[in-house]
């Protein structure tokens, strides 16, 4: 009897035990770890603004012909960045691929979340489904303009396109896609985004559908689908079209736009990766480029400053000295008038461009422009990319796009002027480098096809 | 009051007894050689009246009662008792020296103890009087050198410790377990208190520490605290000593020569290296440091100054060297003193003992000082013969002080710099304070000197105590044991620990520092004459706390039984459950009034102009700075561990153990980890064969087998994100998480395997004695960050990706010798241990990321040792321009990019950067009361790699080295230096691959003379009492006997190599 009870209670004490042991070994070993397990845990992984908008690819704008840099600075910048200015493969690294694949997880990361977790406010679940697809297609559009060959609606190709990730695995097990998949994914993606979002965000940093729209309006025009590029503007009009008169702004300041005070600001991207070039003592904006401003002509003082060491640039759109190259409203009116003069409607372009300009030009010294015919309007339409779009990583967008047109084609040219002036380095017009080689580490790990040389 | 009640009892007994019969006996007390040993002192077992010998070792003793025994007692020999009955006159006694008794001592793991002849795994022990041949303020500190098997890495500064070289990849699971009296110690280690340790045992193989399971797998140091023992009477300790350290010697570092690097500032000046940043944007030029020297060639060349001016300055500086100033007034002699009393009782049952001690001093900087007061009592009671209750309470209490922001060596100026010029002057001719550069244009400070603005100049003497931190911890550890033994050999034990540390941390910068005087500035708008303070005036001050509340409950039977004389059984089974919980806040005030401890609130979230656009807009910073987290460890321990001899001869042993831990994102199941081990061990000198000859005393061999772990890496199934608050400049205050981990399902625990073989012997009566274990390891599944696909987003990710194997001989060898007064011991350590990684799964890197900065990191290559030593072939200096060459495809080439870019079989492999052989011997001599003793550790094997001119960094960080001198300068020059030419504008490739080179891999290999002692030993008495004085004096790090490079560097440290220091010392035993 004696011996029972003991037993007994023996048992009952062990497995008690056993389950407050398991309870015990529970605990979470850090208080702000967890897993994406709730509505809120996704919302926050959407706003951490670090990893969400501060890595887009920079390193077109490198390569692009916005600005200048002396030997010395050269010298001093990291080896993958001396590629990407000179057009080089030496460092068999890129770091922009990473960067950009890491949004594409997290954006996976919450899309398997939704599966997993269960109700919710529904337009909660939409909002962040829609803020995730438009992470993802956007990153894929972003990569794809520094890792894929150009691409155009208006003729077919066989190039390869990107890794399309499907989930958020630590392994990959994936061959590269079809360009022409690439495209189909990042718009299938950012379409669905338009659908799932709400119109207009309550901050910069979020996606909305007035986002998603102005980023498809981009990604169409990259393409050359200047048709449903113009709908996508149209679109994203409606919802907002201010823009922000130049001449309200103090030329004297260090840095004249501000995140606080640029109304056309639609949505916060930045590439972190290329900033300490524009801290660099040397660099300096490229003389060709300075000369395009006219005296009256507001931007020049506004986005640039003398100094005895050459121009320097100070128009970040965003107010912080690092590349901005989100989407804002400047970029839609310039689309939305080049959309229209590309289907010939000259007058409905003359009149988004005039509205335009007259924001950008001294007042009363600003006349409204017509053009004789649609072409020279075109002209006058690309010059005032060139001139607006600075510092944005948009001219490497547009320097792939119109190179396939001899007579729009530029050869960019670079040269030291500390060192061995003679030595000029080019890159001719479709050249298999305006495509960046995949970086080696991921050559190595996940065997993909390399880039053609 | 109990205490003091019970010595009343106890002296009461002892005059009671003195009523009854005597006897008289003469006797003689000699050592093994036959001579007399003086001043020993025979006293009567249960009495406190002594005598003691003469110089012949002759005495003569009257007893208090008719039979009894007699205790012969002398520092440094085993204890005598010898019975007596009134039959007795005259006895003979000998005595052994402590030292031949070392293989009786007894060990403890931390669960139990056993005598170390038992054991049958590979144990360490440093008893006190091993301990007290060293000094220092922490007990890791003392063991350098003591023992072989311990390595220190010193070279980060604070001492890295490895038992038996690594059997992990991951830096942070390589340190050993640190237990203190039974459970593993979560405190600092500065808040035990060196003189209240009694021994320090170190479990080697995994027979010996798989007792603690999953988290012995780098072995374990159990360290045990006195307690009062022995005689039944009150004894006292107290100890006190000085220690004067040398200051620092800032001249060891390798910096380049002010006329070296006036000259480089003139060469670059020509080539108008400094003309971008002098002739761009005022932002620019206002953001960046010129050197005096530079800004005298800019006048000259303004035509403000004429050549002769400027030659005449540039050659004052020519002879200014700012380290003999800076050593002057921001450095000084560091002092320590450290004060220690125990006292302790002991009676029938019970025993106490109670310690104060208290330390102070002050550190090599000026400002930085400390002290530690630390309270110890340990009681236990016994309170039947089968129960027996010991509880223990330790207090200690640290305080630390420094100056922030003071002048230093590795000052870094900003404005794009990192080093200062070597010819800077922190006051003139008269002793004033002289300003040098702090993130502006010193030209552009000047010029707002008389505006609206708080004076922006940074003067490094009047910066002495304006920013003051001041750290305080509060430790308190308690520990309850009851021991039950309801049977012969049977007890049952209930354990009880619980740390409690309390960590405040504080910095005070006062208004008139220059970091808030710059940040006011900054944030100062000026509107003609309005002034608007964006940043308020006054003070600032952060404050953290942090907390750790930690206890473990333990239960576990032990079983000891001799049956027969032929069976001997000892098992242990228990189980354990331990919490660890940190908490950790802290928070930053404004505008502070350190008096009448007022602040201001800030806006945490808008952004504000810089003053002269000096950068963009800013927010405030450490506005709304505030934090709070906590983490938690928690373990559940399931343990069984046997030995059985027979015939005292034949040993063997079994140990297994189960862990579990709070592994976040596992299932329960996967959380448990079993370990085992076994051991055999045969003793000798019990056979009869042996027992015949008489020059053998002891003999043992013993050999081990078993599992230790490493815990951690255990499959998550779902990413792991963390939350966070919004970053500094965060557009947003939004709640946020960053996704830290994918999921990673495939993932196992840590396992080291060892074998282990060791004869331990003891030769002519101890007069030899020692010894020597070889062991094999293999550690599998070994978890590091291995590279990953990048096209997740993430580089690396933890996984089980290589296996290790170690080998390695462990020896001890020492001997006692000499007669009469003077004798003498030597001991000798030495360890040979390799480690070579033998599978590796993980990705390789490219050379560079081998070579650069070699020997630093752990760095698994396949086939080589852990801290693998690599190095870039180097082919000479081009004879036409200087330049370095190496080796690319065989060829001889200078395209450093793709040279960085090499493949690591391409590149030199020298070894590794621990020493594979080290060891130490420890000398002593005695004659008569006075010891002389030295420690000299050697190091033996291993490379390291010497740093050298970078010319990049020169040109714009004003990082220089001395190799500068020795550059080339023209064709020939290749012959007699490796040193490339300096070409502008640099080139950071260049300076990388050279630097990462052949030249700069130096033999590692030393013979340090680390301590030298002085002892004087007096005995005296007085009325009842034995009194031991003791006074000694000692110098640590004395410094190097030999060292194979050339360069006269200390490879042990990668910085300061630690001053001489002399310490002074006293004390008492009664």
């Amino acid at each position: 009897m004696k011996n029972r009870i003991f037993i007994i209670l023996t048992m009952v004490i062990g497995s008690m035990a056993f389950y407050s042991c398991e309870k015990f070994l529970d605990a979470k070993p850090y208080n702000s770890l967890s897993h994406p397990n709730s509505l809120k845990d996704l919302q926050a992984l959407l706003d951490f603004e670090w990893e969400v908008n501060y890595w887009y690819p920079g390193i077109g704008e490198l390569a692009s012909d916005d600005f200048v840099i002396s030997f010395r600075g050269f010298s001093a910048m990291l080896p993958h960045m001396q590629d990407a200015y000179l057009w080089k493969d030496d460092s068999g690294d890129s770091g922009e691929w990473q960067l950009g694949y890491k949004m594409i997880s997290i954006a996976n990361v919450i899309l398997e979340g939704l599966q997993r977790i269960d109700g919710g406010d529904p337009k909660l679940r939409s909002q962040i489904e829609g803020e995730a697809l438009f992470l993802r297609g956007w990153a894929y559009f972003n990569l794809a303009q520094i890792y894929c060959a150009p691409y155009s609606v208006l003729e077919t190709s066989d190039n390869m396109g990107l890794v399309l990730r499907a989930d958020s695995d630590s392994e990959v097990n994936l061959p590269r896609s079809s360009l022409e998949e690439t495209y189909i994914q990042l718009f299938r993606d950012l379409n669905r985004a338009v659908e799932l979002l709400p119109e207009k965000a309550t901050h910069v940093t979020r996606a909305s559908r007035w986002v998603a729209l102005s980023a498809l309006a981009r990604a169409y025009h990259t393409i050359e689908d200047y048709q449903l590029a113009e709908k996508m503007v149209d679109r994203a009009m409606e919802i907002e079209n201010t823009l922000l008169d130049y001449n309200d702004l103090d030329y004297a300041a260090a840095m004249p736009f501000d995140v606080t005070n640029n109304v056309e600001l639609i949505h916060y991207a930045v590439s972190r990766s290329t900033e300490y070039l524009i801290y660099d003592a040397s660099t300096r904006v490229s003389e060709e480029l300075y000369k395009l401003y006219e005296d009256t002509d507001l931007r020049k003082k506004l986005f640039f400053e003398q100094s005895n060491a050459g121009v320097k640039f100070k128009g970040f759109y965003h107010g912080k000295r690092s590349c901005f190259v989100g989407l804002a409203q400047d970029e839609m009116y310039l689309i939305k008038a080049e959309c229209s003069v590309r289907r010939d409607a000259k007058a409905e372009a003359e009149s988004y461009l005039n509205t335009f300009l007259s924001t950008r030009y001294e007042k009363n010294k600003f006349s409204k422009l017509s053009f004789a015919t649609a072409e020279l309007a075109l002209d006058r339409i690309l010059l005032e990319r060139r001139k607006q779009l600075v510092f944005r990583g948009i001219r490497w967008m547009d320097l792939r796009r119109l190179n396939r047109y001899p007579y729009r084609a530029v050869v960019v040219e670079k040269r030291f002027d500390d060192v061995d002036e003679s030595k000029v380095y080019k890159l001719l017009p479709n050249d298999l480098r305006y495509t960046f080689l995949i970086p080696i580490l991921a050559i190595d790990a996940g065997g993909y096809t390399q880039n053609p040389r | 009051m109990m205490k003091r009640y019970i010595l009343l009892v106890v002296y009461a007994l002892a005059i009671v007894a003195t009523a009854y019969g005597q006897v008289n006996i003469k006797g003689s007390v000699l050592d093994s050689l036959g001579n007399g040993i003086a001043k020993v002192s025979v006293m009567e077992a249960g009495y406190a009246r002594a005598v003691t010998t003469d110089s012949e070792g002759r005495f003569e003793i009257q007893t208090l009662q008719d039979k009894g025994s007699l205790l012969f007692k002398h520092v440094g020999y085993e204890n005598v008792i010898r019975n007596f009955d009134n039959g007795t006159n005259s006895i003979k006694v000998f005595l052994i020296p402590v030292i031949s008794q070392i293989e009786e001592v007894t060990i403890s793991t931390g669960y139990q103890s056993l005598p170390k002849e038992r054991a049958t795994g590979s144990f360490e022990f440093m008893d006190r009087k091993m301990l007290d041949t060293r000094t220092g303020s922490n007990v890791l500190e003392l063991l350098e050198g003591l023992t072989p098997g311990l390595q220190f890495d010193n070279r980060k500064g604070s001492p890295t410790l490895n038992i038996r070289g690594l059997s992990s990849l991951n830096d942070v699971m390589t340190k050993p377990l640190i237990v203190l009296d039974n459970f593993p110690y979560q405190g600092d280690i500065e808040h035990i208190n060196p003189n209240d340790i009694e021994s320090v045992t170190l479990l080697k193989d995994a027979a010996a520490a798989s007792i603690w399971g999953a988290r012995a797998g780098n072995g374990v140091i159990v360290i045990t605290t006195k307690r009062r023992k022995g005689q039944d009477r009150v004894a006292i300790e107290y100890s006190t000593n000085l220690n004067f350290t040398e200051k620092p010697n800032l001249l060891y570092y390798p910096d380049m020569r002010s006329s070296d690097f006036i000259e480089a500032e003139r060469f670059l000046f020509e080539k108008g290296h400094y003309d971008a940043a002098y002739n761009g944007t005022a932002r620019t030029k206002n953001n960046t440091v010129f050197s005096p020297v530079v800004e005298l060639l800019f006048k000259e060349r303004e035509g403000q100054l004429n050549s002769g001016e400027v030659e005449q300055a540039i050659a004052r500086f020519n002879n200014i060297d700012h380290r003999y100033e800076m050593m002057d007034i921001f450095y000084r002699k560091p002092f320590r003193q450290q004060h220690f009393v125990g006292m302790g009782v002991h009676a029938q049952n019970f025993s106490s003992r109670f310690s104060i001690g208290y330390d102070a001093s002050h550190g090599d900087q000026i400002g930085n000082k400390s002290n530690r007061l630390t309270l110890r009592s340990i009681n236990r009671l016994d309170l039947s013969t089968k129960l027996s209750v010991e509880g223990s309470i330790s207090y200690s209490g640290n305080t630390a002080g420094r100056y922030g922001n003071l002048m230093s060596h590795n000052y870094s100026p900003g404005g794009g710099k990192s080093r200062l010029y070597p010819y800077a002057q922190y006051r003139n001719e008269k002793g004033e304070p002289l300003p040098v550069p702090s993130g502006y244009n010193m030209e552009y400070v000047r010029s707002l000197q008389g505006s609206q603005l708080l004076d922006w100049m940074y003067y490094p003497v009047n910066e002495i105590g304006t920013v003051v931190s001041e750290d305080s911890q509060k430790y308190l550890q308690t520990q309850l044991k009851l021991d039950y033994k309801p049977l012969e050999g049977l007890a049952l034990s209930a354990l009880y620990n619980t740390e409690n540390q309390t960590s405040d941390g504080e910095s005070l910068y006062r208004e008139h520092s220059f970091y808030i005087r710059n940040l006011v500035n900054r944030f100062t708008q000026v509107d003609g004459d309005k002034v608007t303070y964006v940043f308020p005036l006054g003070a600032m001050k952060s404050s953290s706390r942090s907390i750790l509340n930690s206890y473990n409950i333990r239960g576990q039977a032990t079983y000891n039984k001799q049956f027969l004389d032929l069976h001997d059984i000892h098992a242990l089974l228990g189980a354990e459950v331990s919490n660890r919980r940190r908490d950790t806040r802290g928070f930053w005030v404004h505008g502070f009034d350190e008096y009448l401890l007022t602040s201001q609130v800030v806006d945490p979230v808008n952004t504000y102009p810089i003053y002269d656009g000096l950068s963009s807009n800013s927010m405030i910073p450490q506005a709304g700075a505030n934090n709070h987290s906590y983490d938690i460890d928690r373990f559940v321990s399931m343990f069984f561990n046997t030995g059985y001899t027979y015939l005292n001869r034949y040993g063997v042993s079994f140990s297994m153990r189960r862990d579990a831990s709070n592994l976040f994102g596992v299932k329960t199941n996967d959380k448990w980890k079993p370990l085992w081990s076994a051991g055999v061990n045969w003793l000798l000198h019990n056979e009869k064969f042996i027992k015949d000859m008489d020059w053998i005393s002891s003999l043992k061999i013993r050999m081990t087998y078993g599992h230790s772990g490493n815990s951690g890496g255990v499959a998550n199934t779902l990413p792991i994100i963390l939350h966070l608050k919004p970053e500094y400049g965060a557009l947003t205050q939004l709640p946020r998480a960053s996704l830290t981990t994918l999921s990673n399902p495939n993932l196992r625990w840590e396992d080291v395997r060892m074998m282990n073989a060791g004869i331990d012997f003891s030769l002519w009566n101890g007069k030899l004695h020692g010894s020597i274990e070889a062991y094999n390891k293999k550690s599998t599944d070994l978890l590091a960050n291995d590279l990953m696909d990048i096209t997740t987003g993430y580089q690396t990710i933890t996984r089980n990706v290589g296996e290790l194997k170690g080998k390695g001989i462990d020896l001890r060898l020492s001997s006692g010798y000499g007669s009469g007064n003077l004798k003498g011991s030597t001991t000798v350590n030495f360890s040979a241990n390799t480690t070579e990684v033998t599978k590796f799964y993980g990705t390789n890197f490219r050379g560079s990321v081998y070579a650069e900065n070699t020997g630093n990191s752990i760095r698994p290559v396949l086939g080589k040792q852990l801290y693998p030593v690599f190095s870039f072939k180097f082919s000479g200096l081009d004879p036409e321009t200087g330049d370095p060459r190496g080796i690319l495809d065989g060829e001889i080439s200078k395209d450093y990019t793709k040279l960085l870019n090499d493949s690591i079989q391409y590149l030199n492999y020298h070894g590794t950067a621990l020493p594979p052989y080290y060891g130490s011997m420890i000398q002593q001599l005695t004659w008569k009361d006075i010891t002389l003793s030295f420690l000299v550790a050697y190091k033996f094997g291993h490379f390291f790699q010497k740093e050298t001119i970078r010319y990049n960094d020169l040109f714009q960080s004003w990082i220089g080295h001395r190799d500068y001198a020795d550059r080339w300068q023209q064709s020939g020059d290749e012959q007699r230096t490796t040193v490339p030419s300096m070409v502008y504008p640099a080139t950071a490739n260049r300076d990388r691959f050279y630097a990462a080179s052949e030249p700069h891999i130096l033999s590692g290999d030393i013979i340090r003379l680390q301590d030298v002692g002085l002892d004087y030993r007096l005995r005296a008495r007085y009325g009842q009492r034995d009194v031991q004085l003791n006074l000694f004096f000692k110098i640590n790090n004395v410094g190097l006997l030999w060292r194979a490079n050339s360069k006269a560097l200390d490879p042990d440290y990668d910085g300061l190599p630690p001053g001489r220091r002399y310490v002074f010392g006293i004390s008492v035993n009664l």
